[in-house]
């Protein structure tokens, strides 16, 4: 029999994503330095006036520092609304408990984000589920503007992509030692005090790593700021989006993505390295 | 413990997670001509309507039909690409992973409009290449998802069949895929529901020929939707759970992909 080397095993899966996504991701890095025609769409010679446009004109900055600020948010409402599911879920007695709990967990991850979208719209909409809820109880005297607004779209982001927070934590709580929680209380640290010392510290990895996850799918989309913000929430995503399939001016679009893609990947990587220096330092007692 | 508080706010949690759910699965079975809340009578026309909608039943179509195989190509390079690198000693499987891995850390967008350049140019803006384009979707959450089954497993069994003369076909066949069946079906099942709900990229790269069916809502909800719509997504949202629950005793394979 021939014998083949088993890398052989790997071809197959490497050549699609070289040639159906990283040949691709490379036409966009090509086609951010290209100069096109307005008028007739054509590409001609090779240009950084994009970028400069991009870097300098307050229209996209703008674009680039509400992406930015909205992924914050959402990434640390993420962590202080999830934070108690997480608890709840690690610290689940039945393993059939735990099952049905993550699963619950992963119904806004799995349904489709229009869908998200969609019943959003119903609960935020003037004569919504929450306009209705707040005039019943005198809250309102009319409809509060919840559509349309930022506020609507870290709503509904922290909704799509805050399970990946909770579920990380969920992980990170489940790793800890029951001995070091018992010695906590054997010490006499009491249920607060020993959440406080022990399990909120051991847990930060998966805050981090959860964190870093939702950070950069809030900062990257596009169908929720579409549907949810309309033509008020103008972030990176979006403008991408009309570039590419309204206005046809892929150079922009091209740089535009390139753009998020460097931002998101220096936020991401220097917050994991800060953070992780600094958790380093608090654990040794500085 | 502060364990009854706790469990108070996360209760709370797991029901702002149904809220929605149970919001357009009412609207679904409006009576009325628009989406109201609350939701007015009962009736299912909707749902005939939905049925009766052209667009939303080919949409449906090419979701399923696309999901279907792309999953199964990518069941297929994942669990090949994965045994390679579970093999001990497999050489470069560090820049192997990471580049499996790569796609995951690239914007959604960017993805999307990378395949939009290049599919435009190929001529694959079609069911094909939804088809290509969600196999690269899905690939990493396959192949890490056979990945967990496979590391940790005793390898003893294997190298017995091989030693009693079992081909390396027959080995993977009747002794390892029995073993990581629940992997490659956790990768499978995930894979399919990341295909069939997709939005961001599959509304770059379809024409309206060849929308599936989160476009042909996306495309529905430019104008004041009726209330078909909701009994549309309603079907997603109950063939998602569905699947999600056939999974459920795979949970700690399915959570391992959330990392």
């Amino acid at each position: 029999m021939k014998v083949r080397s088993p890398a052989v095993l790997a071809m197959p899966a490497v050549t699609w994503l070289a040639v159906a996504w990283a040949w691709p991701l490379l036409l966009v890095f090509a086609m951010s330095l290209r100069n096109m025609d307005p008028v007739t769409f054509e590409l001609t010679g090779v240009t950084l006036e994009h970028f400069r446009e991009v870097l300098t004109d307050p229209f996209y900055l703008d674009a680039l520092w509400r992406s930015i600020r909205i992924a914050t948010i959402v990434t640390v409402l993420s962590a202080v609304l999830g934070y108690p599911a997480a608890l709840h879920v690690a610290t689940a007695k039945s393993p059939r408990a735990r099952a049905i709990y993550t699963l619950l967990l992963l119904v806004p991850i799995m349904i489709s984000l229009i869908v998200t979208a969609f019943a959003w719209i119903l609960i935020l909409g003037p004569s919504g589920f929450l306009n209705q809820l707040l005039a019943l109880l005198h809250l309102t005297s009319g409809p509060v503007q919840l559509l349309n607004s930022e506020a609507g779209v870290i709503t509904v982001l922290v909704y799509s992509f805050g399970p990946y927070m909770v579920l990380n934590i969920a992980t990170a709580i489940e790793k800890i030692e029951p001995e070091v929680l018992r010695a906590a209380a054997v010490h006499g640290a009491g249920p607060w005090r020993s959440f406080l010392r022990v399990t909120l510290p051991l847990s930060f990895p998966g805050i981090l790593s959860g964190g870093l996850i939702v950070f950069s799918l809030s900062a990257a989309a596009f169908v929720t700021p579409y549907v949810i913000g309309g033509s008020r929430v103008k972030v990176v995503p979006l403008q991408v989006y009309n570039a590419a399939v309204t206005t046809f001016d892929w150079p922009l679009a091209a740089t535009l993505s390139v753009v998020l893609f460097a931002v998101s990947l220096v936020v991401t990587s220097s917050i994991a390295r800060f953070t992780e220096q600094r958790f380093a330092a608090w654990l040794r007692g500085a | 413990m502060k364990a009854s508080v706790n469990s108070v706010l996360a209760h709370a949690t797991y029901a702002i997670i149904v809220l929605p759910v149970v919001m357009v699965i009412g609207a679904s079975f409006s009576a009325a001509r628009y989406i109201t809340f609350p939701p007015v009578g009962l009736s299912f026309k909707w749902y005939e309507a939905a049925v009766a909608d052209g667009a939303l039943m080919s949409g449906l179509w090419i979701s399923v039909s696309v999901a279907v195989t792309s999953v199964l190509v990518g069941v297929t390079l994942g669990t090949m690409a994965a045994l390679y690198l579970a093999r001990p000693g497999a050489t470069g499987r560090r820049s192997l992973e990471t580049f499996f891995l790569a796609p995951l850390n690239v914007p959604a967008v960017m993805t999307a409009f990378a395949l939009l350049l290049a599919f435009t140019e190929w001529k694959l803006i079609s069911w094909r290449g939804l088809v290509i384009a969600h196999v690269v979707l899905t690939l990493p959450y396959i192949i890490r998802s056979v990945l967990v089954s496979l590391t940790g497993l005793d390898r003893a069994a294997q190298r017995a069949a091989a030693v009693l003369g079992a081909t390396p076909l027959r080995v993977f066949w009747h002794v390892t895929l029995p073993l990581i069946r629940p992997g490659v079906l956790a990768g499978a099942t995930f894979a399919f529901l990341i295909s069939f709900n997709n939005v961001p990229v599959s509304i770059f790269i379809s024409s309206p020929g060849s929308a599936p069916l989160p476009v042909v809502i996306f495309n529905k909800m430019q104008a004041l939707p009726e209330p078909s719509v909701a009994a549309a997504a309603t079907l997603t949202i109950v063939a998602t759970i569905a699947v999600m629950l056939v999974l459920e005793r795979k949970f700690s394979i399915y959570r391992s992909l959330f990392r």
